[in-house]
């Protein structure tokens, strides 16, 4: 019991550091314009590193169900710039194919 | 006077910056609280108690690291193990922080260890899509709601079981996935040579993985440094970022 308070503890140090460091110490306004770009990249490029792999196995156990949902998801975003919405009708067309 | 109606103006944007937060955390909120769920019945099937549920949502709020925490509890492995492997899978965020301070708007030294606190894969993701300079407040609330999704769900996952149907859960787990997609498509759209950036950082991620000593905790890190390293110096994009 007072095991998981300490291990808590540990992982929450862990995990805050790395996310506080950047943010306390970097300025803004006196980085290299290359660096800037460089950091521009970084949403994109995590963006995909999330989807692959892991989205592609995101219903698990299921890869086919999980690239049709993705799939879905991308065209629906295609024509519609709308998270909510994409969201919504990836989320049925997951849920249905599962119940089928 | 003059003080006064600044003050106004000033309060107007909190709220209507918490506002866009709410909207823009909303299927963060929804993906969370069914993963939470999941997370809560997990740890009390481990036979723990709701206490610790809670503490390591909201005392951690780091969701892929709790259930790999979890698991490695339940199979007697040491506490300086767990805790080293948390700090694996979790330094992703170094690199993400240091991408949203380049676009925060001079955020008050009170509000950074805030922001710093609820950067996630989601919110980051979430924030970044937006165009131009983020104010700190946004930033927060994006994060606010979605901790509070992801600590009640855990909650609810622990003291209610899967009140959601599996099937469901599973799909509203999916829809953190589809969250992603429908953040990058649009940019895509935009700037269509983004493509290359997204798709290297997600095979260098797949084939890293399998690399001994890289393995699958740094493989996304090192994927997306690498990604954007390529296409900051080697194959520059023509196109401007639209976030630049």
């Amino acid at each position: 019991m007072n095991n998981i308070l300490v291990l808590v503890i540990l992982m929450a140090f862990v995990t805050y550091i790395p996310r506080l460091l950047p943010l306390a110490l970097i300025k803004a306004d006196r980085l290299p314009e290359k660096f800037k770009l460089f950091l521009s990249y970084i949403p994109y490029a995590v963006l995909g590193a999330l989807i692959i792999p892991d989205g592609l196995s995101g219903i698990p156990n299921s890869v086919p169900i999980s690239i049709i949902v993705l799939t879905v998801a991308a065209i629906v975003s295609w024509y519609k710039n709308n998270v909510i919405l994409a969201f919504v009708i990836s989320v049925a067309v997951a849920w249905g194919l599962q119940s089928f | 006077m003059l003080e006064a109606g600044k003050n106004k103006k000033l309060e107007k944007q909190t709220i209507s910056n918490i506002l866009m937060g709410l909207k823009d955390a909303f299927p963060i909120m929804l993906g969370y609280f069914s993963v939470a769920m999941a997370f809560g019945l997990l740890v009390k099937s481990a036979d723990l108690y709701l206490k610790d549920s809670v503490l390591f949502s909201t005392v951690v709020f780091a969701g892929a690291s709790q259930f790999m925490a979890l698991n490695m509890l339940i199979n007697g492995i040491s506490v300086l193990s767990i805790v080293t492997a948390t700090f694996l899978v979790n330094f992703r965020h170094f690199i993400m922080s240091a991408s949203l301070s380049s676009r925060l708007l001079k955020p008050r030294k009170w509000q950074i260890p805030f922001i710093a606190f609820g950067v996630t894969d989601e919110t980051f993701s979430v924030v970044m899509a937006r165009e131009g300079v983020l104010p700190p407040v946004y930033v927060m609330a994006v994060s606010f709601f979605s901790y509070i999704s992801w600590g009640s769900g855990t909650a609810a996952g622990f003291l209610l079981g899967s009140l959601i149907p599996e099937a469901l859960g599973d799909s509203l787990g999916m829809g953190l996935y589809v969250l992603f997609m429908s953040l990058l498509v649009p940019e895509i759209k935009k700037a269509p040579r983004i493509i290359w950036v997204a798709l290297t950082a997600g095979i260098l991620n797949t084939v890293l993985s399998y690399v001994p000593l890289i393995g699958s905790s740094w493989s996304l890190v090192f994927g997306v440094i690498i990604s954007a390293l390529l296409f900051t110096f080697v194959f520059p994009l023509e196109t401007e970022v639209p976030n630049e």
